[in-house]
């Protein structure tokens, strides 16, 4: 091989060096670094997984925001829900529920970054009126 | 218009300069000119010179050496790699033609001049043949029949008396696989080395005649004649032309295409090489050139190998990282989405059957509730089971009834 490297023109001898140098300065470090990666994501999706299996969420279920499957999906654990959208991806809810059943709130709060790819971005605030407990947040998508 | 005298231009490059040499080839031998001198810097200036002199002899051939140390006088022909023929089966080959793109149409190889110049002395006995040209030895075992072992050495950074050894080492060599020493020791040298000659004739023990000529003028005698024009390294491609790859076919093309086979002509009437002779070398050698480029081409294969990969990884890189750090948002908001939760939870447990809410606000930081109490110290104890250093207060109603509120930071 050595021999074969020494009948090798200058040009070529340089593009061969360069191409070494760029081999083990950039593309086997990012290699390194992508299979590293590799192993980081499976262990999050491993994790997601079990922490959504916990709500009855397949895995690869999340959702990219929706109005309106958002409230179809809400209105399986709460009495009503309504979105307004406040521009730059957030959003205010409005959700009721009875005042017995706040349990089922916290489970839909519990799992809703599962659901959907989005944070609550305010303090939740919860008011009374009448049978129902209104709850009010902002959310943002991730 | 051009002079019609046939002349011999004649290069080689000795460390850092280029040598240039023409000569008009007459009946009675050469009539060299004044040599030319040219530091590397200077190639172009060269290359130009060399131009300058095939425009004004019409009738030219230009002539260099290889002084490549990985050369090899052989008995078969290897049609990969550049050749030339000594006499009947013996070849001198060398891996590539090494001229780079300066103008050559013939290029000889040390040992075909070693050869040209001893021919006439080779008998039957074993005679060993050096030639020194630039500080490389060129060796060679040869009868009259055949070159039996050739060998180079680098003087280049060795003592004489270093170089002495090595040559006895070449012959003892020799000696291992033929168990014959040679009988007497013939040397060319190009360059005066009395010291070394001095050394050789001691450490070998034998006598050296000696003989010395400049490389211009051997090479300006092997021009001179188209029959020692055939011991020419011939590029490796042309001995390929034939069907059946043999160098018969390749030498008849080179020689009768090369070099006229009446020099006689060529010396009185100027006219006997055709157009087609310097093409046909020209492109011969132009070959090398070419081959360059291929070669350079070919390096960039994996030079583009390698920038495709780097470019590929870091793409799959970039959309991977796009998708753990969104992941792990998500995860982060999961978290805080199960604080809250629990937060909430333990509030409204807190509340049970002793209050009831108003309002409230929760929080990752901090939590408010306000509401209407009937166990006022079962309810501070809960909350401040949960939060201890809670503000826990208390606000009697015009209905008889008392309102709670509870602030805390979590």
């Amino acid at each position: 091989m050595l021999a074969g490297l020494k009948q090798l023109s200058l040009v070529s001898k340089i593009i061969f060096i360069i191409s070494l140098v760029i081999l083990f300065a950039w593309v086997i470090p990012t290699m390194v670094n992508y299979f590293k990666n590799v192993q980081t994501q499976e262990q999050q999706v491993v994790e997601l997984q079990k922490n959504s299996s916990k709500y009855g969420i397949s895995a690869g279920d999340t959702k990219k925001f929706n109005e309106e499957s958002f409230i179809q999906d809400a209105l399986d654990s709460v009495s009503k829900a309504s979105v307004k959208s406040l521009g730059d991806k957030s959003y205010d809810l409005k959700i009721e529920v009875e005042k017995g059943k706040i349990g089922d709130f916290n489970k839909f709060l519990e799992s809703l970054s599962l659901r959907y790819l989005v944070k609550v971005t305010s303090p939740i605030t919860f008011k009374e009126q009448d049978k129902h407990i209104e709850i009010k947040m902002t959310i943002q998508e991730i | 218009m051009g002079n019609q005298q046939y002349v011999t231009i004649t290069h080689y490059k000795e460390r850092e300069f280029y040598f240039l040499n023409h000569a008009v080839q007459t009946h009675d031998g050469f009539i060299s000119k004044d040599m030319e001198q040219f530091h590397e810097s200077e190639k172009d200036k060269f290359i130009e010179r060399i131009r300058e002199l095939q425009g004004q002899y019409l009738q030219s051939q230009t002539i260099s050496l290889s002084l490549n140390l990985n050369q090899k006088v052989v008995n078969e022909i290897d049609n990969t790699k550049a050749l030339g023929k000594i006499f009947t089966n013996n070849y001198v080959v060398q891996d590539k033609i090494d001229i780079g793109n300066i103008p050559t149409t013939l290029y000889f190889s040390p040992f075909a001049i070693l050869y040209e110049e001893y021919k006439n002395k080779l008998d039957d006995k074993l005679t060993l043949l050096i030639g020194l040209f630039d500080r490389k030895l060129y060796i060679m075992f040869a009868t009259k029949e055949k070159i039996h072992e050739s060998w180079t050495i680098g003087t280049r950074g060795l003592t004489e008396k270093q170089v002495a050894d090595r040559v006895y080492k070449s012959m003892k060599a020799y000696y291992k696989i033929s168990y014959k020493f040679a009988d007497h020791i013939e040397m060319l040298v190009t360059d005066e080395s009395p010291k070394l000659l001095k050394v050789l004739r001691e450490e070998l023990s034998l006598n050296i005649l000696l003989k010395q000529n400049t490389i211009h003028n051997l090479l300006h005698h092997m021009g001179g004649e188209p029959k020692r024009t055939s011991s020419s390294f011939i590029k490796s491609s042309l001995s390929k032309m034939g069907d059946d790859g043999s160098m018969k076919n390749a030498e008849e093309t080179f020689v009768k295409g090369a070099v006229s086979d009446d020099l006689g002509n060529l010396k009185l009437n100027d006219s006997s090489i055709d157009d087609t002779t310097s093409t046909q070398v020209k492109s011969a050698l132009g070959g090398a050139a070419v081959g360059s480029l291929f070669q350079n081409l070919l390096a960039l294969i994996p030079l583009l190998f390698v920038l495709g990969m780097g470019a590929f990884f870091t793409m799959k890189n970039s959309e991977l990282e796009k998708n753990i750090s969104l992941k792990e948002e998500q995860s982060l908001a999961q978290t805080n989405n199960a604080l809250l939760a629990m937060t909430t939870e333990d509030i409204f447990s807190a509340m049970g059957k002793n209050a009831e809410l108003k309002e409230a606000v929760i929080s990752d930081s901090k939590v408010e509730v306000k509401g209407v109490v009937w166990g006022i110290e079962p309810l501070r104890n809960s909350l401040n089971e949960i939060y201890n250093d809670g503000d826990f207060s208390i606000k009697p109603l015009e209905n008889f009834m008392t309102e709670f509120s509870f602030k805390s930071k979590i």
